[in-house]
């Protein structure tokens, strides 16, 4: 096998660790900043290096932050008495992009899942009990994922935090609005039968 | 829907093979040993269950120095209504195509045909340990609706989850891990139960069938009694909660769906230790021909997994896969079994004598990896 230039190699090496990267992708990554204008590359090298440097954990709620407090958390204007729990900070962006939720956001950065070595001590269980009393929550939104371990860190947390007298609740799950009940899977279209409401109006 | 139409490429010892089986009937493979018959048998079930009834990993399935295989089938049902369906296997994963269209989740060909397998190997069902005839009815149950899958797979993921922890925690039963224990059993209860109930429910609908058919095969009238015996009392829930300071201790589960067996007897005795050699092979051919009725007449509804009409509209019994199935019979129970094959598309395969009362409606050679009329 040809060999490139120990640094072109060493780039796509770097590139395919990347998710979701092949080689062959991190091949075409590499040569194509090889090709664009100097400036150009130089400014991706340089946003990773920023990100990295200028990035910390907020410490009050783990979202992704400069500095030590993150944008929701320094916002004045947010309800403290309501915590939506998160999973990962892409998944507090995603409930930020809906408009509805006005609350502060918990961020486990993971799940409960025994066979990848994550126990409740890993993903940031007590520091959201910490932060009850303090805050004065009142209400603890559960929004994790709902296959296997996002149900399981759900119910974690409902045991862990019923007892100190606030409110766990679940997000619903059904279907998608604007879609199609005939390509609905069986799992989902069966929950959202379980979990109707009635009809006002 | 039959299978009208099967091509292999890389698959096995095939380069490039293709084969028109009978549409009602017995398709007869014969051949000598090695040649490549059973192949042919384990890619159809792959078709159906995307898994080898040998429990062969795609890697093997692959053709030496070849990358990929390829299984196409061509499903036929009623008023000409034709689909295409495409499994590439390469050693990383397994893809499936219906109609040319890449399949989000390969799950969703599960179903499209059901096959049924008997193999040299299911003495092991009377034999071999419970491990075995838990996966005999799970096999059998994805055979009537492959809306199984998913039922067991939640089970298992769930139970492994429980498994691992228990391994983690170094035989301490503290409160912080009472409250993980909490959660995973009621996952593992959950999906538990559920699994267990459909086991339990295919157990008393084997019965029968399984009896008319070991008669008919043996020509003996002992009874075959078959029930599922549960590692645990009472409900699975408690029972877990139950066994966990010694689940605890042990580091392993001590009870629960995964360590449940199926006991068979033959005229009140247990199968494995008093029947004969001939008894068994007759027993363990008599409980998948007995999937296969369950299968092809009860109907989905009879297990609680849905209507029929969800999956097989046409209402096809499931392939047969009959691998070796005279080698392992005497004559007189081999003449028996070709009298009294079940309706629908039989698969047979043989390297030696074949009994005289069966008439294949469509005969074919395999040889080194050829497929000939």
């Amino acid at each position: 096998m040809a060999a490139y230039a120990e640094p072109v190699q060493q780039l796509i090496d770097e590139m395919s660790r990347l998710p979701g990267i092949g080689p062959k992708s991190a091949q075409r990554i590499a040569f194509h900043l090889l090709k664009v204008p100097r400036e150009e590359a130089l400014r991706l090298a340089r946003a990773v290096n920023e990100a990295i440097e200028r990035i910390t954990m907020c410490r009050t709620c783990f979202n992704v932050s400069e500095g030590d407090v993150c944008v929701v958390c320094s916002d004045s204007g947010r309800d403290r008495t309501v915590v939506c729990v998160v999973e990962d900070p892409k998944d507090l962006v995603a409930i930020e992009r809906t408009g509805e939720f006005r609350g502060t956001y918990h961020v486990l950065q993971g799940v409960i899942s025994p066979i990848d070595g994550i126990g409740p001590d890993q993903v940031r269980a007590r520091e959201l009990l910490a932060r009850l009393e303090p805050e004065g929550i009142a209400e603890v939104i559960v929004a994790t994922n709902p296959n296997l371990e996002g149900e399981a860190t759900a119910m974690y947390l409902a045991r862990l935090l019923r007892p100190l007298g606030v409110v766990v609740t679940r997000i619903a799950s059904g279907l998608p609005v604007g879609g199609d009940l005939e390509y609905a899977d069986e799992l989902t279209l069966g929950r959202a039968l379980v979990g109707r409401r009635e009809l006002s109006g | 829907m039959r299978l009208s139409r099967l091509v292999l490429d890389e698959f096995r010892n095939f380069s490039h093979e293709e084969l028109s089986p009978a549409r009602e009937g017995v398709t007869l493979l014969r051949g000598a040993n090695g040649q490549g018959k059973t192949n042919i048998l384990e890619a159809i079930s792959v078709v159906a269950t995307l898994e080898s009834f040998r429990g062969a990993d795609s890697s093997a399935m692959i053709r030496q120095f070849q990358p990929s295989a390829r299984i196409g089938a061509e499903l036929l049902g009623e008023r000409d209504h034709l689909v295409d369906i495409e499994v590439v296997l390469t050693s990383a994963r397994t893809r499936a195509f219906r109609n040319g269209n890449l399949l989000k989740r390969n799950g969703d060909i599960v179903g499209e045909i059901r096959a049924v397998a008997f193999f040299p190997d299911d003495l092991d069902l009377i034999k071999a340990g419970p491990a075995v005839r838990r996966r005999f009815l799970d096999d059998g149950l994805i055979a009537i609706s492959p809306r199984f899958g998913p039922i067991r797979s939640a089970f298992e993921r769930a139970a492994r989850q429980r498994a691992r922890l228990l391994k983690q925690v170094g035989g301490h039963l503290t409160n912080d891990l009472e409250l993980a224990l909490d959660v995973w059993d009621d996952r593992v209860a959950d999906t538990g139960s559920r699994l267990v109930a459909h086991r339990e429910n295919l157990c008393g609908l084997l019965i029968e069938p399984v009896n008319d058919i070991y008669q008919r095969l043996s020509g003996e009238s002992g009874t075959v009694s078959i029930s599922y015996t549960r590692s645990w009392e009472g409900e699975l829930l408690d029972a877990l909660v139950q066994s966990r300071r010694e689940d605890v201790r042990a580091g392993i589960p001590q009870l629960g769906p995964q360590r449940d067996d199926l006991a068979i007897c033959l005229a009140n005795r247990p199968a494995r230790s008093c029947s004969s050699q001939g008894e068994q092979r007759c027993l363990a051919l008599a409980l998948r021909l007995g999937i296969h009725r369950v299968a092809s007449e009860g109907g989905l509804d009879t297990v609680g997994l849905g209507p029929r009409s969800d999956f097989a509209p046409n209402g096809d019994p499931p392939i047969l896969l009959l691998d070796d199935v005279f080698s392992e019979l005497d004559p007189i129970r081999s003449a028996a079994l070709a009298e009294s094959l079940p309706a629908g598309q039989v698969f047979i395969s043989a390297a030696g004598e074949i009994p005289s009362s069966l008439k294949p409606a469509v005969a074919l050679t395999v040889s080194s990896g050829r497929i000939d009329r």
